[in-house]
């Protein structure tokens, strides 16, 4: 309990020193490139995919952010992403809020994974799918973004959206499967001669 | 297939528009930017054509944040007259889309169909820089698609180009608004 309450004052205290922009420039602006890929005519399974890849993308960058930000401001604090338990803790109350100023709940659903259940979508405002569209995984970049950020620090996690509000759930459920650890890229390089 | 068939808790119509924008962060914002900015740089076959894409989704997200404002703003009359138009543009949307004001709005000397709204350092290009490899693009082309967007939903039909300015830090750019011919003999039926 005390753990998750830290947790959620760092990501407190990481969103009100983070500069900020509005949401709306944002979620249009994502409404704009999801749309971008989808005048390219290709099915919805290939731009959920794209997604993903974007997502993954901007994931390997906002690690760092997320690195070197919740070590300055909680120098003494654990280690962020110590076990992939607590990567969970860390995504749903710091990563989340620290970015685009949400917090999820934590669904423990096995050793190897667990739920993130968020009650708003912020990328999902004025958004609603085509019915040819309906099977469009909307939110994969947010997917994309935790998968980028678990692999950067040597989780391989497979992430799916599986609810989400434009689907007409009540709620965003993204669901991270841990496949195991990343090691053999860190422990070639930094072999002691 | 997905949850298709079950109904639809809100539709994005029956729910009120936020009064106050909500906010994200600066980086999550300026990531995804650079990711759209990627996408059309592989699409684009050369710099103008690049410009002009970006330009293209800069014109969604002006068109709709006019739409939004100009709801928002609790259904005052619409601006018909191209100042008031502008300064609605340079004040009201610039602020819920970048949350500050334009620096300035100037009429040109040249012609009288010119206007040159000035910002110091539009928000999607803060973080921005262009390789000497391209160095004619402007990513600021976004904004003005952006202008466009807004002017042409408005009803005021204009070209928008951004200029870079080299002087003094930053990216000050002005966003030229060239009206068409249309739009300024309405005006002058109004004096």
């Amino acid at each position: 309990m005390s753990k998750s309450s830290s947790s959620t004052r760092l990501g407190d205290l990481a969103w009100s020193k983070s500069p900020k922009t509005s949401s709306s420039l944002f979620t249009l602006t994502y409404g704009v490139l999801v749309n971008h890929l989808c005048t390219s005519s290709s099915p919805s399974s290939e731009v959920s995919a794209s997604l993903l890849k974007i997502g993954q993308n901007i994931g390997t960058r906002l690690i760092d952010d997320y690195i070197s930000k919740t070590s300055l401001l909680n120098p003494s604090g654990p280690s962020p992403c110590s076990s992939f338990t607590s990567t969970a803790e860390s995504i749903a109350k710091v990563g989340l809020k620290m970015f685009l100023g949400v917090t999820a709940d934590v669904r423990v659903d096995s050793d190897v994974g667990y739920s993130l259940v968020l009650s708003q979508n912020p990328l999902a405002d004025f958004v609603e799918l085509p019915d040819e569209r309906s099977d469009l995984k909307y939110s994969n970049v947010l997917a994309g973004c935790i998968k980028g950020c678990l692999e950067s620090v040597g989780f391989e996690v497979e992430v799916e959206v599986v609810k989400d509000t434009v689907w007409g759930d009540e709620c965003l459920e993204i669901k991270v499967e841990g496949k195991g650890r990343r090691r053999d890229e860190l422990e070639g390089g930094f072999k002691d001669e | 297939m997905l949850q298709s068939s079950s109904p639809r808790t809100s539709h994005p119509l029956d729910l009120p528009l936020p009064r106050r924008p909500g906010e994200v962060s600066l980086s999550a914002f300026t990531l995804l930017f650079s990711e759209l900015v990627q996408l059309h740089q592989t699409s684009a076959s050369s710099v103008s054509d690049f410009e002009s894409l970006l330009s293209k989704s800069g014109w969604e997200v002006g068109s709709r944040t006019y739409l939004m404002s100009s709801q928002v703003q609790g259904g005052k009359n619409r601006e018909i007259r191209v100042l008031g138009v502008l300064q609605f543009l340079s004040s009201t949307i610039w602020t819920s889309l970048f949350n500050k004001k334009a620096d300035s709005l100037e009429k040109s000397l040249n012609s009288s169909s010119e206007y040159m709204i000035h910002d110091s350092n539009p928000l999607p290009t803060i973080f921005c820089e262009v390789p000497s490899s391209l160095s004619s693009f402007n990513p600021a082309s976004f904004v003005s698609g952006i202008v466009k967007g807004a002017l042409e939903t408005a009803g005021f039909g204009c070209e928008v180009t951004a200029h870079r300015v080299d002087e003094g830090e930053g990216n000050r750019t002005v966003f030229l608004v060239n009206f068409c011919r249309e739009v300024m003999e309405r005006e002058e039926a109004f004096v």
